[in-house]
């Protein structure tokens, strides 16, 4: 699936950026995604899981068994999924280069200029 | 048991459409009981129902929305269906509310479960017990199943540690008054509750402490 920049919503973004390091179970994710974004995004379960049941139609995350713990439903990122994060990732990664040489950033300091 | 909120809760979930419900319900509920497994005390599990409560509308009306676009269906379905939005929305939005609302009023009045806690809830009470010395009459034994409640809402305190129990208001359904600790434990006023006439608990007999706050 081809996929523009920026196109995922944060709360997707969030939880494909939790799920990059390792599957995990909804809570898990809930609290990698409360980490990642330092408490600004909250998530309930219901948020969670309309966000990945949409994901999981997107096929950008996949659902896994764990043997151990048969109670809750894992999830993984996809192939796709991981292009997707990557490419939403490489655009933010431009727009806070071109930010950085513009200095719009609040905590960025102006240039040194000598007279 | 499971809270009131919980069951609320629950029910709620019965908004979502039905293949969202099959689908996700049970692990929804897995995950609500793995955040509240790891909250502490009643200030923590507060900011988590006013979370899950509060993304209920739009998460309901979003499935909805989704709903339709998946199903793809025709102008008169979409009709009908427009009005289910409708009325579930409305019934969401009046429960959400009428809940939060009711959390809300009880913020202040939450059961800490240690002294500590309750040491921090509030500073500046009096003590109702110093304000009426009259003794009450309780009916049956319900003066020993107050104080078992009180004995049983607090789980900080050492073995061993004495705790009288003095009711100031009681009316076979409420009871309000003060308990004092022995040592440095201090006192805290309480109010109890009879949540069950039927209990078969017989230490007490459905009596529930609904607040439990520091007094001098």
């Amino acid at each position: 699936m081809s996929r523009k920049y920026n196109q995922l919503p944060r709360v997707a973004f969030n939880i494909l950026l939790a799920l990059s390091l390792k599957e995990r179970h909804g809570y898990e994710i809930i609290k990698q995604v409360e980490e990642d974004s330092d408490g600004k995004i909250k998530l309930g379960p219901g948020a969670l899981y309309t966000s990945i049941k949409q994901l999981l139609s997107q096929d950008l995350i996949l659902e896994t068994k764990n043997k151990e713990d048969t109670k809750r439903r894992y999830y993984t990122l996809s192939k796709s999924g991981r292009d997707a994060l990557s490419k939403e990732l490489e655009y933010y990664e431009h727009a806070l280069s071109l930010a950085k040489q513009r200095q719009v950033l609040n905590h960025t300091s102006p240039t040194a200029h000598a007279i | 048991m499971q809270s009131k909120p919980y069951v609320i809760y629950r029910a709620l979930l019965r908004l979502y459409p039905k293949s969202f419900r099959d689908q996700y319900g049970q692990q929804i509920l897995q995950t609500l009981d793995d955040i509240l497994d790891e909250k502490q005390n009643s200030q923590q599990k507060f900011w988590v129902w006013i979370t899950v409560f509060g993304e209920l509308p739009s998460t309901i009306l979003g499935e909805h929305i989704n709903n339709l676009e998946e199903k793809n269906m025709g102008t008169l379905i979409k009709k009908i269906s427009k009005r289910q939005i409708i009325v579930s929305s409305a019934i969401v939005l009046v429960a959400v509310v009428g809940i939060v609302g009711y959390l809300l009023s009880r913020s202040t009045d939450f059961t800490p479960t240690t002294l500590s806690e309750a040491r921090t809830t509030k500073v500046d009470e009096s003590c109702l017990q110093k304000q009426d010395n009259s003794s009450i009459k309780t009916a049956d034994q319900d003066g020993t199943f107050i104080a078992n409640a009180v004995t049983t809402s607090i789980i900080d305190v050492p073995a061993g540690t004495n705790v009288d129990v003095f009711l100031n208001t009681y009316d076979k359904t409420s009871a309000k008054g003060t308990a004092i600790y022995s040592g440095n434990y201090g006192s805290y006023n309480f109010t109890a509750i009879k949540t069950n006439t039927n209990s078969d608990d017989s230490y007490t007999a459905g009596w529930k402490i609904t607040k439990f706050v520091a007094c001098n």
